[in-house]
């Protein structure tokens, strides 16, 4: 069913971005693509943790991950929405402006001795800063465009932030599962994690 | 725990609806993640970066011995350097070598997560003997 989810999905994207020549046009499919493995994947969240901890076969910690968090699926999804969408949006957002920020008087004192900035600017002009401050040759954008933040930083920062972000998002998530598991125990009555078993 | 188990060992049927009905709170479970990976940073870290240098390795020679002509000529003369072919073989060999890692990866992590939450003491000792003892 992935599979044939993926090859829609970029059948519509290159029919898209053929037809509108707009990347923004693919957002909402890649949105509604990654609701439904958000969706799929909340169903077999802590199936690792099943296996692990109470040492289960492959077919026994999925059906555990499908029925221990009985009338729980809803909080299950909304932990994973946010770890997969929040944290990493929120490292973008605030390492971008922090670059901007931070580099923006060196690199404006550096316009005019060393080399000139509107070349950058001119090659980063094509994903339309929504409202900019314009400063000579440089402008630096104003708005919480995250498009604008994440292109138009240099690519070495880009994928400094996008390798922090996918290490930080991937340990959570590994924790979360394992957090939401004795949790669910917890709630269900099958596991003590209070203090009083401190050793 | 069923109803009738719960019933057997004295909790009242309202305690068994409220503490089904207790709701699994976002905003507790992530700070909760948060603060554990805050935590035990370091042996995340160690646990993340040992298998994944273990496997380096292997993917890149694994990589490099493809590349090599003798190695062709032994192993896939047949389809005379398809380069298809090979590429199956490097994907499936390197996809079983993420796999391993991946579970290596997640299982301990799991194991930390484990020990943190039972108050357990997080040491090297403790996730090996934790990994240890589910092998049965």
């Amino acid at each position: 069913m992935m599979l044939i989810l993926t090859f829609l999905l970029n059948q519509e994207i290159k029919g898209l971005r053929y037809f509108l020549s707009d990347q923004e046009a693919v957002f909402p499919f890649i949105f509604i693509y990654l609701i439904t493995i958000i969706v799929i994947w909340a169903f077999v969240f802590i199936a690792i943790p099943a296996c692990v901890i109470e040492n289960l076969n492959i077919i026994k910690s999925l059906k555990r991950s499908l029925y221990l968090p009985k009338h729980h699926h809803w909080s299950v999804f909304k932990i994973l929405g946010a770890i997969l969408f929040l944290i990493p949006a929120s490292i973008y957002l605030l390492t971008g402006w922090l670059y901007i920020y931070v580099s923006f008087p060196t690199s404006f004192l550096s316009n005019y001795v060393l080399f000139n900035l509107s070349n950058f600017a001119s090659f980063y002009g094509d994903f339309n800063f929504a409202q900019t401050l314009t400063i000579g040759d440089f402008s630096i954008p104003l708005s919480l465009n995250f498009a604008s933040l994440y292109w138009g930083i240099p690519e070495i920062v880009r994928t400094t932030i996008t390798v922090i972000a996918q290490l930080v998002t991937s340990s959570l998530i590994t924790i979360a599962s394992g957090v939401v598991y004795f949790n669910l125990r917890q709630i269900h009555g099958g596991t003590e994690t209070e203090p009083s078993t401190r050793p | 725990m069923d109803e009738a188990e719960s019933i057997k060992q004295g909790e009242s049927n309202q305690n068994y609806i409220e503490r089904l009905s207790a709701d699994l709170k976002v905003f507790k479970t992530i700070p909760q993640s948060f603060s554990i990976l805050i935590k035990h940073f370091w042996t995340f870290f160690g646990l993340m970066i040992t298998p994944t240098a273990v496997a380096f390795p292997f993917q890149y020679f694994i990589y490099r011995i493809l590349q090599l002509k003798t190695f062709n000529i032994l192993v896939i003369n047949a389809w005379a350097y398809n380069l298809p072919v090979q590429i199956f073989i490097v994907t499936f060999i390197s996809l079983f070598i993420e796999l391993i890692r991946i579970s290596m990866i997640l299982g301990s992590f799991t194991f930390v997560t484990y020990l943190s939450l039972t108050h357990q003491p997080v040491t090297f000792f403790s996730i090996i003997k934790a990994c240890w003892n589910a092998r049965y």
